[in-house]
């Protein structure tokens, strides 16, 4: 909004403000002044003047919210969430106990209460600050820590082995354009679908390396559970990484770590300046530019499950329309949309690392999800995030694309 | 925890720990609750006097107990067990109630609906779902929108309220001139009585067989009972919908010409007058609307000729008394930011004290009333702001809804500010006929104008509240009298 608008949209304000008796302005201007102390709180990660905001509205989300959803119980409505740790921060409740310091994780970071927030506020994003700083009070609920401490250990979110030396995904090569940033779900738990963008990177002739023994977790899981000098570490290891790699773009498989590697480290003081991909961005500019050219018919009919991560909040809407851009141009392939998708796509359950800490309400958001997706009669569920399709796989018993299986299978050979 | 109470006269119960066994036994252990963050979440609702006392750290009410029925069998037995002990019993569906009808005055037993969310049946011969009474509005509407119907009933809380809290409250939504008021949509409905007996009321178009049982629960605020299931109207999506704006030179023309169109009969899904204070404050980007009052009029219809038609009547109308066409460049906007609802969340913060109140009254005193309002609110110290606008509309009258804003001055208190606020409002339309409320409620806020708006019928809703729940179980301190706070 220019200026111009700007003036003119608060005039109504200035007038309000400015025509009344001393006395009365004094008393207003007296109310500017002092709106701190309403939510001022020492040491604390938390943009309380936003908590504050979202813990009184009246919960004009709440219906997206997954986690409520499920657990059907008020605590957990997004503006409920605000206000009970609002609450917590200003000493009027007790966050040691656990049930109470548990709120701040019931929430899946889904953003689905920003695509409806007047105030661009995502309930998600404050309940992350929140979970910073009981982790600097060493509170944690059941799960977390020890989650935190097993990624530490093994710099993976998973067992180390997927990452081993010896893996075939380990691929390295001397001034790479690109670094194939694997994610951990994707690497341990769909290597085909890592063994699909490969094929699909050596078919549009990029020169790509991943390290896999050498890479890290980025981190992105335990900044959203608040540990945040493990994800510092991390993310200075990964920029040490591509450095030493040479390449300038990074592309991953999973849009939350393109997320973590564009947006969080920066927001944890790492000003890098590689270009991030999601697999989804990048594939339609090799599309675009004529680098690939997907000719071989894939029969099959699809739907498909917009992750929520790169399809509103953080990293915009880009990819709901890349992923249809993609859809388009592979022949043969029956495309069937779910009633809810692009900006009001539904959480897959495994957002916010729910499952390590409530494994049943993430698997019940999950299964929701599932039920939707085959209310369109596709054959196969496709997404563009591996915690997404490890979650419906996990829930469903049925095998979930990834996109760029899909883009593979499409690709002569 | 850490709090003070405002309303602190809680009930006593002997044995808390019994109880919670008694009700666990009948929900199961998970669904019922004593613990800290489980009683402060539901100690307030929407009533925006809450909102300052959250910054102050002091909670409304504070229940004993929570539990989350599952269904009306499980409803029954928590009746029947709080009627044998005495202990209040608070329905709460999504707590966006805004007269306070859902704050545990005396403590008890919050029973939340919101595990009861089943459709139990779409039936598209008759046109009507029934569904259970915990069902969020705008899940619905996704549900039926996924089968090609329209839910008519649109609130602008619909993102955050129940069918339940719908039907006690009576609710009016934003397309309530064409589909109705709740009232008009609900067919028959479900009810846990305060006794713990389960009645159904018999579904019809209409009937001609003694007093209408269902209409009783409507605006009852949880004092008759527990609403768990209602069948209610849907409609075909419509084909067609198109929107008009007019800008007149001041209130009395703008209700003139709205009033015409509803004269004749003409029923716009949606027509909205702002006086020149919201017209200022919404439709700043519109230059025909200076120092003037816009009007939006939208038309919906599976009939596109019949939308043409209203469309062009309206437009008659609107000439008829002096309106200028401001084109759709409005209407737009109101469908962008309809349900921006933020001004709580930015203000409350910066001291200031502020509500909305909505009030109904007859055409031939609509004018006056509307005035009388706005002059009564003027009177009151610290008051910065008073604007209203109409929001929904009859052949006989009309509903007006005003905002007030304002500082607390010295040596007085943010609920003095606020409770002066609310009487003024309510002198002004008493004094004009009017009635205290079109859809919000009586709550607690309203609860002690209601001899002055019922006269002796009072004492008959009364009369029917103590035969149906003899221990006066059911949401005390709401609707009938006001709570007590020491
Ligand atoms: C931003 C905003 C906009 C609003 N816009 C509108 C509007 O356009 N139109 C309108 O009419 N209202 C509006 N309201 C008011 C409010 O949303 C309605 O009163 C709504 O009907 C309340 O529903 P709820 O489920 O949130 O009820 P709650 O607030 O939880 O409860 C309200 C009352 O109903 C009782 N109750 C709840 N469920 C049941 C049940 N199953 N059986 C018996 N009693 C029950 C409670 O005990 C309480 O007395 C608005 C409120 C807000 C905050
Ligand atoms: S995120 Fe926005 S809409 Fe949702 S509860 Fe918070 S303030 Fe309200």
């Amino acid at each position: 909004m220019g200026i111009l608008e700007k003036i003119k949209k608060n005039k109504w304000l200035a007038k309000l403000l400015f025509t009344n008796p001393p006395r009365v302005t004094k008393k207003i201007i007296n109310g500017f002044r002092h709106e701190k102390d309403f939510y001022h709180v020492e040491n604390t990660h938390v943009d309380m003047k936003e908590l504050l905001k979202c813990a009184l509205c009246p919960n004009m989300c709440r219906f997206e919210c997954p986690a409520l959803r499920v657990t059907q119980k008020e605590m957990y409505a997004p503006a409920t969430k605000a206000r009970l740790m609002y609450h917590g921060e200003r000493g009027n409740l007790d966050l040691t106990d656990l049930h109470t310091a548990e709120v701040a994780y019931m929430c899946t970071n889904c953003d689905g209460c920003r695509e409806w927030c007047p105030m661009d506020i995502s309930t998600g994003d404050l309940l992350v600050q929140v979970r910073a700083d009981l982790v600097d009070r060493d509170i944690h609920i059941p799960g977390t820590k020890e989650f935190n401490n097993r990624v530490i250990e093994n710099q993976t979110a998973f067992v180390p082995d997927t990452f081993s030396r010896d893996s075939e995904l380990n691929v390295k090569m001397d001034n790479p354009e690109v670094f194939y940033y694997t994610g951990c779900v994707m690497a341990e738990k769909k290597p085909e679908s890592v063994k699909a963008n490969m094929k699909v990177f050596e078919k549009a002739g990029i020169r790509y390396c991943t390290y896999t023994d050498e890479r890290t977790c980025c981190g992105g899981p335990l900044a959203t559970l608040g540990f945040n000098e493990t994800v510092k570490e991390f993310a200075r290891k990964n920029l040490d990484l591509f450095d030493k790699s040479g390449a300038k773009i990074i592309v991953t498989d999973c849009p939350a770590c393109t997320n973590t590697i564009r947006n969080t480290y920066k927001a944890l003081g790492f000003n890098h300046k590689f270009e991030t991909y999601t697999s989804v961005e990048f594939y339609r500019h090799l599309l675009q530019e004529g680098r690939l050219t997907p000719t071989k018919p894939v029969n099959i009919s699809i739907t498909y499950h917009d992750p929520c991560i790169s399809s509103r909040g953080k990293m915009g809407t880009i990819d709901i329309e890349n992923a249809r851009y993609i859809f388009s141009r592979i022949p043969g392939l029956d495309f069937r949309e779910v009633h809810l998708h692009g900006t009001v796509t539904q959480c897959c359950g495994r957002g916010g690392v729910s499952h390590v800490h409530h494994p049943e309400i993430s698997d019940t958001i999950g299964k929701q999800r599932i039920e939707q997706l085959r209310e369109t009669g596709a054959e196969y569920i496709v997404s563009a995030c591996p915690a997404c399709e490890e979650g419906f796989m996990f829930n469903d018993g049925n095998p979930v694309l990834d996109i760029g299986e899909i883009l593979a299978r499409s690709i002569e050979e | 925890m850490n709090f003070d109470i405002v309303y602190k006269k809680r009930v006593e119960i002997g044995d808390i720990n019994k109880l919670k066994t008694q009700l666990s036994e009948i929900v199961g252990t998970e669904w019922a609750s004593t613990e800290e963050a489980d009683l402060v979440a539901y100690s307030k609702d929407y009533q925006l006097i809450t909102n300052r006392w959250i910054m102050e750290g002091t909670l409304p009410g504070l229940p004993h107990i929570i539990v989350w029925p599952e269904n009306e069998l499980q409803i029954s037995q928590i009746l029947k067990i709080a009627n044998e002990q005495k202990i209040p019993v608070v329905p709460y569906g999504e707590g966006s109630g805004v007269v306070g009808a859902a704050i545990p005055v005396y403590g008890g037993i919050m029973v939340d609906m919101k595990r009861m969310t089943k459709i139990i049946e779409i039936n598209k011969q008759n046109l009507t779902i029934t569904v259970q009474s915990g069902a969020n509005g705008k899940w619905l509407e996704r549900e039926l929108e996924k089968k090609g119907f329209l839910i008519g009933h649109v609130p602008q809380s619909f993102h955050t309220s129940t069918v339940g809290g719908w039907i006690a409250h009576r609710a009016a939504g934003q397309f309530s001139t064409k589909y109705g008021k709740i009232e008009d949509i609900v067919l028959s409905m479900r009810v846990v009585l305060p006794t713990g007996e389960i009645v159904d009321t018999k579904l019809y178009p209409r009937a001609s067989d003694g007093p209408q049982i269902e209409k009783l629960f409507l605006s009852s605020e949880g004092t008759l009972g527990i609403v768990t299931q209602a069948t209610i109207k849907m409609w075909p999506l419509p084909k067609k919908q198109e929107g008009v704006a007019y800008a007149f030179k001041n209130i009395e023309d703008s209700l003139k010409a709205t009033q015409l169109v509803m004269q004749k009969q003409v029923y716009p899904a949606v027509i909205r007058i702002y006086d020149q204070n919201e017209t200022e404050r919404h439709f700043y980007a519109e230059p025909k609307a200076k120092n003037r009052v816009m009007v939006i009029f939208v038309c919906e219809a599976p009939i596109e000729s019949l939308v043409d038609l209203e469309i062009s009547e309206i437009r008659k109308s609107c000439i008829e008394c002096n309106g200028t066409d401001c084109g759709v460049g409005p209407v737009k906007h109101w469908f962008e930011t309809r349900f921006n609802v933020k001004e709580s969340s930015i203000y409350i913060p910066k001291g200031q004290i502020a509500d909305t109140i909505e009030i109904s009254v007859m055409w031939d005193t609509a004018v006056e009333c509307y005035h009388s309002v706005i002059a009564e609110l003027k009177k009151i110290d610290g008051l910065i702001l008073a604007s209203g606008h109409a929001s929904h509309f009859y052949p006989n009258g009309v509903c007006f809804y005003f905002t007030f804003s304002g500082v607390v001055q010295d040596g007085k208190t943010p609920e003095d500010f606020y409770v002066s606020a609310w009487d003024a409002a309510m002198i002004g339309t008493l004094k004009a006929k009017g009635s205290i409320s079109h859809h919000h409620g009586i709550g607690i806020s309203r609860a002690r104008w209601m001899r002055d708006e019922h006269g002796p019928v009072l004492t008959l809703m009364k009369r029917i509240k103590s035969t149906l729940d003899p221990n006066n179980i059911m949401n005390p301190g709401k609707l009938y009298d006001e709570p007590e706070r020491e």
